[in-house]
């Protein structure tokens, strides 16, 4: 049939451009950023399964890991901190983000590719038409619809670490309704590999008692369920999602101390209505969407294990941690705390795009969004009991008393009104050359106002090579927790802080030097200013959130793809950044300083496609003060090999993860003196895993 | 011949009478051949577009290599009450001679040249109507007056005959060049090039490989036409994405619409229709933005509505 196929590249092309023309309409982004678009096949063919998997692959992005469950850290061109919340991450352009921490909820777990139509990364700022928190980069994930769903799917996957991995697709019209179903579920017993020491460890040795349960291996156990559904016509479309976590491992203990036996579970639940009507009138082009996030953050099964049984600290007289205290308290059950946090986040905009004169499109927006932490419940073993007001260690049989609603827990309930409007105007000048401005104003009922403009010129220069010279402003959002935590015995909030600020500058050129080639090549340097930090207070044993940070960061991403021939495509990228502590005068630190990555997509015979990649991460220095050598380089290869139509509909697939099992390590952080866990977090070694997937 | 025309038409005969015997529901079959994703897409459309306008599934046989397998599929086809078949790709025009015996045929997805006369078979060929694409060069560059074609005139004859009609029409000057082999069609490519002043002249790209080498002079085409600003129009979806102006390409769900009725018309003629090989008409319209950019072109909300496809894509 062979034939067949040739006749029908004779209308199309290539195999490629059938995918394209056979697929949905494809919607045109001409934002004129540097960004990477990672489709549902790629996601297939590299054999990811987590989000993380894909987003390492990105240029100039490094998933690094937080101690709290090894959360992901997307570092951007340097850009790291312990909440990742200079990173707007999206699910169908709505904000995942809790504003307690800025980040996608403490118990967070991944998120699984299958219901993943394509995954849009701009990096660089996006503050202009997105605001908060796109600062150092966006990442967009853009869920299937019907189009994207071949009627029914059906996998399974199973492999190392106890995983098992299930989903269902489904894509149907019923009464006139476009319709699509995604189910997904999996759990893992997670990679179990050793950390020899811990802050326990340290304790132990200062205080004389053996608590500590290091050496002892991370706890990544997993149970995750996610769920959503996409109901569409004419211009309407309605999308609900659930995402839910349970039997949570939280990875090397959220104190940095192993807690093996806990485990924990969040919620997630999200709806949107979106009015999208591409032909309002003649020019105009209007979207209005209506959405809703709930998230019940901490909803602990068990008690959160701050410091293991058997730990003995200082307790000062208010029930809490001092280290000049000479009072030592033995804790039987542990060091326990319970902090629960529950928010809802509403919101409302319009945009609509302009075409109606000659040289200019115009784009503007507004809208209105809603954050309540409307609950923060807290249960402890330590502070002061408010109903005797006498130091919790204290009492006979050390209970874990409920503080929640008291002035003793650690955080009010908190709310924030944001509104905003942009304004965006692409000017073709001439016919080569257009330039794009753009301003969004936003005014928040906490912090105050801010406003991020953005520029970008972009000369399509010859035929082969379009250049673009872009500047943008971005800001990122104080979180409740840095402006409102109260009652712990160091970290103060400071409702006075500003946002913190992120001027980026690049040169970006896209070069096609024939056909089967594609060239990119760009050049950033980035200010980050009013890095909000913790500040010792003079005289005082508590530190203080204050606008107190500035780093500045330079660097390149070079990119490749070659189509060899029909059959053979080979991609790859090399990132370059230099970023710099500017009040400390000392490296960034923890993000890499090289990345690179190649992959090749071989369809060797009809049927079948192997794709090998390799991604070496170097050159990770530490921390100012951080006296430990640099994090080491590593290597890291994954092979994919997938059969289609093994037998009618079915398709396999087998995946090899770190191939040659390399010692992958993420740096830890260094606390005031030293790294509670001194030697980094281990990451998973070689791991395999077999796939299934029915089509129908 | 004359020894299979009787039993074609008792059958036909037959076959019209089965069609009158549930006037309102003919029941309608797909034949296509089996290929590989994502070319399998492209009968998965049709079919889908066939469902759509009869508002109701249609069966689907898949013919592959194996001998002897049309042999059962007809033996199957008649099981299952077949009135009309509508038969796809190159596989299912072959399958059309034999299939014919046995009941009226529509074929589709196939590059046939329009306004044959296949005795028994009607069916809309693959190969965009030239007067389609002419059409959306009039509508998208106003100030084109000659459009020139390099040819080959054993796979492309009837094409560039299509096409001389369709200028006349339009008043554009057809400037066709025939080329028996790569060498002579390289030679007046460049011959071409030096010709053309300026976008009063624009060049179309037909479908054969054989007079466009595309690895070598696509890329001269395209940089010329860049720097002179003169419009490449093409036949090959994927001329756009390289940097030429437009391209037609089917509308598959469209084409399953139009087969479908073509296919009813075949099940309630009362008389034995040879109704021919229409040109395709359901068609979209790719365009590369950039070059039209560059070309000064400038696209209403409205216009851009129409485009089925627009490069670069986010990418």
């Amino acid at each position: 049939m062979l034939e067949e196929e040739r006749a029908l590249a004779e209308i199309y092309g290539t195999p490629d451009m059938i995918s394209i023309a056979t697929g949905s309409r494809q919607s045109v982004n001409k934002a004129p950023a540097v960004a990477t678009v990672i489709t549902a096949d790629a996601i297939k063919a590299m054999g990811a399964t987590d989000l993380d998997e894909v987003l390492e692959t990105v240029p100039g992005l490094h998933v690094l890991r937080s101690f709290v469950g090894y959360n992901p850290i997307y570092s951007i061109r340097g850009v790291a901190s312990e909440f990742n919340s200079q990173v707007l991450v999206l699910i169908n352009g709505i904000p995942l983000t809790n504003t307690y921490h800025g980040d996608r909820g403490s118990i967070w777990g991944g998120m699984p590719v299958q219901s993943i139509a394509r995954i849009e990364v701009i990096r660089g700022p996006g503050s202009a038409i997105y605001g908060a928190d796109a600062a150092s980069g966006v990442i967009n994930i853009i869920t299937k619809t019907k189009q994207d769903i071949d009627d029914l799917e059906i996998g399974g996957r199973a492999g190392s670490f106890d995983s098992y991995d299930g989903w269902l697709l489904k894509g149907g019209e019923w009464a006139g309704f476009d319709i699509a179903a995604m189910v997904e579920y999996h759990e893992t017993d997670g990679q179990r590999r050793i950390v020899d020491s811990d802050l326990q460890t340290s304790l132990d040795q200062v205080f004389g008692t053996h608590a500590s349960l290091a050496p002892g291996p991370v706890n990544l156990t997993r149970e995750n369920f996610d769920a959503r559904l996409d109901v569409a016509r004419g211009d309407f479309r309605l999308r609900a999602g659930i995402q839910r976590r349970d039997n949570w491992g939280n990875a090397v203990g959220v104190a940095q101390a192993l807690d093996p036996n806990g485990r924990y579970a969040s919620d997630r639940y999200n709806a949107d209505l979106t009015y999208h009507d591409t032909d309002f009138t003649e020019n105009w082009e209007v979207m209005v969407q209506l959405s809703h996030l709930e998230s019940y953050n901490e909803d602990n099964r068990s008690n959160l294990v701050l410091l293991p049984p058997g730990t003995r600290l200082p307790i000062n007289s208010d029930g809490n941690l001092d280290f000049g205290s000479a009072n030592l308290v033995t804790f039987s059950n542990g060091l326990i705390g319970n902090p629960e946090v529950f928010e809802r986040h509403s919101r409302i905009n319009g945009s609509a795009f302009y075409r109606g004169f000659d040289k200019h499109t115009l784009r503007l927006g507004l809208g209105f969004n809603y954050d309540d932490l409307y609950e923060a419940r807290e249960s402890k073993n330590f502070g002061l009991d408010p109903k005797t007001g006498l130091p919790i260690p204290l009492l006979p049989g050390q209970p874990v008393v409920d503080v929640s609603g008291t002035p003793y827990s650690f955080l009010p309930t908190a709310s924030r009104e944001n509104y905003f409007f942009f304004l965006q105007d692409e000017w073709r000048f001439l016919p080569d050359w257009q330039l794009t401005t753009g301003i969004r104003y936003d005014a928040y009922s906490d912090f105050g106002d801010t406003v991020n403009p953005r520029l970008a010129l972009v000369w399509e220069t010859r035929y082969d090579l379009t250049s673009k010279l872009l500047y943008g402003s971005a800001f990122r959002a104080p979180t409740f927790a840095e402006m409102y935590a109260a009652n712990n015995p160091v970290l103060l909030g400071n409702a006075h802080l500003k946002p913190e600020t992120m001027d980026t500058l690049e040169l970006a050129f896209e070069y096609r030097p024939r056909d089967q080639w594609r060239l990119g090549f760009n050049l950033f340097y980035y200010w980050w200013s009013d890095i909000i930090r913790y500040v010792p207070d003079a005289g005082e044993t508590t530190i203080t959130a204050q606008n107190a940070g500035r780093q500045q960061g330079y660097g390149g991403e070079l990119l490749a793809e070659w189509q060899v021939d029909e059959t053979l495509k080979l991609s790859g990228n090399y990132a370059y950044q230099r970023s710099t502590d500017q009040i400390l005068n000392h490296d960034a630190g923890n993000a890499p300083h090289h990345q690179l990555y190649l992959r090749a997509d071989w369809r060797f015979l009809p049927n079948w496609q192997v794709t090998p990649q390799i991604s070496c991460v170097l050159g990770r220095d530490r921390v100012s003060g951080d006296l430990r050598p640099a994090v080491a380089d590593y290597v890291d290869v994954d092979v994919t090999i997938r059969r289609n139509n093994v037998a009618e509909h079915w398709d396999v697939a087998f995946s090899v993860r770190n191939l040659f099992n390399a010692d992958i390590r993420e740096p830890s952080p260094f606390g005031a003196t030293a790294a509670p866990i001194p030697n980094d977090f281990p990451q998973a070694g070689r791991s395999l895993y077999g796939e299934i997937r029915f089509r129908y | 011949m004359n020894r299979y025309l009787l039993p074609l038409l008792l059958m036909l005969w037959a076959s019209c009478f089965m069609a009158y015997a549930e006037p309102n529901a003919p029941t309608i079959a797909v034949l296509y051949p089996e290929v590989r994703d994502p070319y399998r897409a492209v009968f998965l459309e049709i079919v889908d577009g066939m469902e759509a306008e009869l508002d109701r599934t249609v069966t689907e046989y898949v013919l592959s290599d194996e001998p002897d397998k049309l042999a059962g599929i007809i033996a199957d086809m008649k099981a299952d009450g077949v009135d009309v078949v509508v038969s796809l790709g190159r596989a299912g025009l072959e399958a059309s001679k034999t299939l014919s015996e046995t009941f009226p045929v529509v074929i589709g997805a196939v590059m046939i040249a329009p306004g044959q006369e296949i005795q028994g078979v009607a069916g809309i060929s693959l190969a965009p109507d030239p007067d389609a694409l002419f059409e959306h060069l009039q509508r998208i560059v106003s100030n084109v007056k000659e459009i020139t074609v390099v040819f080959e005139p054993k796979q492309t004859a009837w094409e560039i005959e299509h096409a001389k009609q369709a200028a006349k029409s339009r008043g554009f000057l057809l400037n066709a060049l025939p080329a028996n082999d790569i060498q002579q069609s390289s030679a007046l490519y460049r011959q071409v090039l030096v010709e053309i002043k300026d976008n009063s002249i624009a060049l179309w790209l037909p479908h054969d490989g054989l007079a466009m080498a595309e690895q070598v002079l696509l890329p001269v085409v395209l940089k010329e036409a860049w720097e002179k600003n003169f419009v490449v129009f093409s036949s090959n979806l994927e001329h756009v994405r390289k940097g030429a102006l437009f391209s037609l390409y089917p509308d598959n769900v469209g084409m399953g619409h139009s087969l479908a009725s073509l296919a009813l018309q075949q099940a309630r003629a009362d008389t034995v229709k040879t109704a021919g090989i229409k040109p395709l008409r359901d068609l979209l319209l790719a365009v590369n933005l950039r070059t039209a950019e560059h070309l000064g072109l400038r696209f209403s909300g409205q216009k851009r509505r129409e485009f089925g496809l627009v490069f670069p894509s986010s990418q």
